[in-house]
């Protein structure tokens, strides 16, 4: 199941728990990204009912309680159900072509 | 047997084996580069000493301690602290390390670099350092009251909780402020020697010093900074430069442009948010423009993003956008 925040994209994974993660390493607070421009962010509404986790690059969240509340100032709150998500943010793209001035 | 090297140093190999064997103490040191990187189950003297260790993914939460290196390069650990005792020449690196929340106080290191350490807030009271790369620190919000970056980089890209730099910063060769858009101006003193990166920062006008200016590293004028309402559509495709171009795109807004120079509709169909359209501008000696417009189910915002110019279909376009570049796999439940 496939949910999308905003830019924030939530996918439920096949795993149950994060032990089933290798190398998942707890990460501290409830946000899953900030805005650039406004400063508002994409959260949880409620700290115990939800546990972040990063694995290498990746960001996932263990939903602990029957469900948490995904929430942001300017978008529609979603409810994820009890589970483990894979948590990415949407890409941009510019011509690869550009060369950036690296010093 | 329980190798303990009280004197004498061991070159990088004979240090990594005695390391490995796991019945290492200290003290030890080595000599040259000392790759550790993605070793599991690593365990470290304290009182090791040496030219540059690399500890990279290995998933060390503790660093020892009384570890004296000239370079000291620890990416990607699950590390939380660092210890008081810790001695670093040249060139800290502790990118990656997203739970890093504390740093000692007077840490002096030539370089620091703490590219993505998501989770701290603050740096330590006296950091004494040349170059600083505090780059996607996301929730870095306090400069301490005290600390000195000499002369050198400061680099804090996508620092998006910052809301100013500290007065104590005087002096430096090249500071990139890009993607801080809570930070609206510079301390008065500082004078910049080299370049000022400013693309979506909240800058809105060149401080007096008036430093060149770079946005996202491409070389641009004040006016393209700081004046894109003074840009036309038309001035933009006849730019020769494609980097300049694709700032001037950015800056006076994919929308503005595409009505500007008139695009080509090449779908449409509908989403969750509405009407969403798949448009082509031809650019002289680029590749196309080919970019999607959207609106937000919630707000009912309009967004035009760029995607790739192979794409034709606006369903496509979303589903790259959100990571998918097979486009049957896009199947979003929720959008909000």
């Amino acid at each position: 199941m496939l949910y999308r925040h905003g830019d924030v994209l939530v996918q439920s994974v096949s795993e149950q728990s994060v032990s089933d993660l290798p190398a998942a390493h707890p990460r501290p607070g409830v946000t899953l990204a900030r805005g650039e421009v406004t400063g508002h962010s994409h959260r949880f509404r409620d700290a115990a009912s939800v546990q972040l986790y990063t694995v290498g690059a990746d960001t996932y969240a263990q939903v602990l309680a029957e469900s948490a509340e995904l929430i942001h100032e300017e978008h529609a709150t979603i409810t994820l159900p009890r589970g483990l998500y894979k948590v990415w943010m949407q890409r941009e793209y510019s011509p690869e072509a550009i060369r950036r001035v690296l010093d | 047997m329980l190798a303990s090297l009280g004197t004498g140093s061991l070159s990088a190999a004979q240090a990594k084996e005695v390391i490995l064997s796991g019945q290492v103490g200290g003290p030890l040191s080595f000599r040259g580069r000392l790759d550790l990187s993605g070793e599991k189950n690593l365990r470290l003297p304290d009182h090791l000493s040496g030219d540059t260790l690399d500890i990279s993914g290995t998933q060390l939460s503790a660093l020892p301690e009384h570890l004296q290196v000239g370079e000291l390069i620890a990416k990607n650990l699950p590390l939380s602290e660092v210890p008081a005792s810790l001695r670093v020449q040249f060139r800290l690196t502790l990118d990656g390390c997203a739970r890093l929340q504390h740093l000692p106080q007077n840490l002096t290191v030539g370089s620091l670099s703490l590219q993505d350490c998501l989770s701290l807030e603050t740096l330590p009271e006296g950091l004494n350092v040349c170059f600083l790369n505090v780059s996607r620190c996301e929730a870095l919000v306090n400069w301490p009251r005290q600390a000195e970056v000499r002369f050198g980089h400061l680099l804090a890209r996508d620092c998006l909780s910052l809301r100013g730099l500290p007065s104590w910063l005087n002096q430096l060769a090249q500071l990139d402020l890009s993607g801080c858009r809570g930070v609206t101006a510079l301390p008065p003193h500082l004078k910049i020697s080299g370049w000022l990166d400013v693309a979506g920062s909240g800058l809105t006008a060149l401080p007096a010093q008036r430093p060149a200016l770079r946005w996202r590293g491409v070389r641009i004028s004040e006016r393209l900074a700081f004046e894109p309402e003074t840009i036309s559509g038309v001035e933009i495709v006849a730019e020769p430069n494609t980097e300049v171009r694709r700032v001037m795109m950015e800056r006076v807004g994919y929308e503005r442009f595409l009505d500007e120079v008139g695009a080509r509709v090449l779908d449409r169909d509908t989403d969750a948010g509405g009407e969403r359209v798949l448009v082509r501008v031809e650019l002289p000696e680029d590749e196309p423009f080919v970019a999607v417009c959207v609106s937000c189910p919630s707000t009912g915002r309009r967004y035009t993003l760029r995607v790739p110019p192979t794409i034709t279909r606006a369903q496509a376009a979303s589903a790259w956008l959100a990571g998918f570049d097979e486009p049957s796999l896009y199947r979003p439940a929720v959008e909000a």
